[in-house]
């Protein structure tokens, strides 16, 4: 029985291991080398170099303002979205004519491809063709068209704005669940005693769906860290070659694409270090039940 | 009929007389703050659809004459027409693109199955230590992903010749899709009453004779929703492909948008809109035909089962 069991394991072995474990610990060690490969280097020999591709990180003006940025996004897309998932849950938790064909149209981002997402919402911000801009001059918001994401104060919150299109629908889900989870009884129990919708919220809802949001916050956080394919399409990278905005996880596919793989995995690893963080704060936060 | 779902409440005769001047007035406000709500995320949720699929019949002098309006002033199918059937200077590429995406899609499905199938039932069956290791990485490697994974599995994949190759990308793609459908096989496995597989044991059936009979037929929806996820997981997937694909002969569908982006400076949006039309249809399509499936599998990763 045993060595059956290791047999139907094995595929799966197979892909942690040969596809997940090894390159990743590869990673580690090459943040450490200068490894460089294609293009204007050739194969130069791999060198270590202990944390030199880290501190010149550090030293990057464009790495540490591209932290900085998705950061503050992360932060912003996170808690924008999870306040207003409590609020559509809530919504969709009752009945209401079209409910269904509701709750379908608002999962629709769910689906989308997030670089669609990035692109489409580029659109939109785009200062000479887009509506956003169109709408703020009408409304008499702004005076001069312009790319908004890359506003040096607002545009932390245009760019989180496609984060929150695309985070919504997973996050209201989640709290969908967890609000149909809480038990019936003390809802009414709390309305009996005269306590209206939102102070049946404040003090029955929200406290029994506490854990739930507490375990998927920093997983969440973790998500728009390591997000690529939204904000490379957004920053517009992909139409120039050069983007607007640098976060971290573009920064490294430039550094790969360009051949010099040391620097790329050492912006992997910091990456790795933010991932594997959330992901213990959220085991030791999360009960049983929750995420 | 905007009830909310507490309040369809029998309450004692009295406290219903009493409180009643006052829960009518605020039930209509709720009623208005329930309408406001709802106008506002549908409209979240459709605005940047509707303009994405405006804007895919508009031509080039109606995006850049100024007015961006929702229903197109003179509608043309002429994007359309370009990027999927070209004109006389250009091939069209698209249906190339979409292939390719097809194809990494169902390699990535079968790999994704054969690895996570036989492994699910085990996890979920038995508790030794590889199985608290494929437990405890299937539930890691749905958070820890993307660029990552993907710099030095690039040179993995490398070293065994599978970079621009379509098998490589799906085997990049399999890394999410073994992690996160083990892990959900596992929670759906796991309903299965373990007496069924245990009286089929008796009567002589091997382990893979139990997941081929008893688990297979049992798990049928969980296994439709966990296939669906990973065919979105593949499709949306751009930067496995845009990184390991060097020949535009090989693009997937969703690489194939930067080759319709115009001169720098001035992007032909009308194209780049049609073709992120094109790439939305289907996973849109699985959302709207599938939701049950996507929820429950979506759900079933997120509550441990």
């Amino acid at each position: 029985m045993r060595l059956s069991a290791v047999g139907m394991l094995l595929p799966a072995l197979v892909v942690v291991v040969g596809l997940g474990l090894y390159p990743i610990g590869q990673s580690i060690y090459l943040g450490l080398t200068n490894y460089r490969v294609g293009g204007s280097f050739g194969l130069a020999p791999i060198r270590f170099v202990g944390l030199l591709n880290f501190q010149r990180l550090l030293e990057d003006e464009q790495f540490r303002a591209g932290l900085l940025l998705i950061v503050g996004v992360a932060f912003v897309v996170v808690f924008v979205t999870y306040f207003l998932a409590y609020l559509l849950a809530a919504l969709l938790n009752q009945r209401f004519p079209l409910r269904r064909v509701v709750r379908t149209i608002v999962l629709l981002p769910i689906a989308m491809p997030p670089l669609i997402a990035g692109e489409v919402w580029r659109y939109l911000y785009d200062p000479n063709v887009g509506v956003v801009n169109q709408l703020l001059i009408d409304l008499h918001l702004e005076t001069t068209a312009r790319y908004l994401p890359l506003d040096p104060t607002a545009g932390v919150f245009w760019i989180a704005v496609v984060g929150i299109w695309l985070a919504l629908p997973f996050a209201t889900l989640l709290l969908l669940a967890a609000i149909q989870g809480v038990n019936p009884d003390l809802l009414e129990a709390a309305a009996i005693d005269g306590a209206g919708p939102i102070r049946r919220f404040i003090h029955v809802t929200f406290p029994a769906t506490r854990n739930v949001l507490a375990a998927i916050l920093p997983l969440s956080f973790a998500g728009q860290i390591l997000a690529f394919d939204v904000y490379f399409a957004l920053s517009g990278s992909g139409a120039t070659g050069r983007a607007g905005f640098l976060m971290p996880t573009m920064y490294a596919f430039f550094q790969l694409t360009s051949g010099l793989l040391g620097r790329a995995a050492a912006v992997g690893d910091v990456l790795l270090v933010v991932a594997l963080l959330a992901f213990v704060i959220s085991r030791a936060i999360s009960t049983k039940d929750a995420v | 009929m905007f009830a909310n779902r507490t309040s369809g409440l029998t309450l004692p005769g009295k406290l219903v007389t009493a409180a009643r001047g006052g829960i009518d007035s605020a039930r209509v406000v709720w009623q208005l703050v329930t309408i406001v709500g709802i106008v506002f995320f549908v409209g979240f949720a459709l605005f940047p659809l509707a303009f994405m699929v405006s804007g895919s019949f508009k031509s080039l002098g109606e995006i850049y004459s100024g007015a961006a309006t929702i229903i197109p002033s003179s509608a043309t199918l002429d994007n359309y027409r370009f990027v999927l059937l070209g004109n006389d200077l250009v091939q069209a590429n698209y249906p190339v693109n979409v292939a390719n995406s097809v194809v990494v899609a169902a390699m990535t499905i079968t790999i994704t199955m054969l690895v996570s199938l036989p492994a699910s039932l085990i996890v979920a069956r038995q508790r030794f230590w590889l199985t608290t290791f494929t437990a405890g990485w299937s539930r890691i490697a749905q958070v820890v992903g993307g660029i990552v994974v993907i710099i030095p599995l690039y040179l993995v994949l490398r070293q065994l010749h599978l970079t621009n190759n379509l098998l490589g990308v799906s085997l990049a793609q399999s890394i999410p899709g073994t992690a996160f459908s083990v892990w959900v096989l596992t929670s759906f496995v796991k309903q299965i009453p373990h007496e069924l597989d245990e009286a089929a044991s008796i009567d002589g059936a091997n382990t893979w004779q139990i997941l081929w009979h008893i688990i297979l037929p049992l798990a049928r929806t969980g296994i439709a929703s966990v296939v669906l996820i990973v065919f979105l997981i593949s499709w949306n997937d751009f930067l496995n492909p845009v990184i390991l694909v060097r020949d535009p002969k090989l693009y997937t569908a969703m690489v194939a948008v930067f080759s319709y982006m115009g001169q720098e400076g001035q992007n032909d949006w009308g194209k780049v809109l049609c073709v992120s039309c094109l790439n939305s249809l289907v996973p849109l399509l699985v959302i709207i035909l599938a939701e049950r499936y996507i929820v429950r599998g979506l759900m079933a990763a997120a509550f441990k089962g």
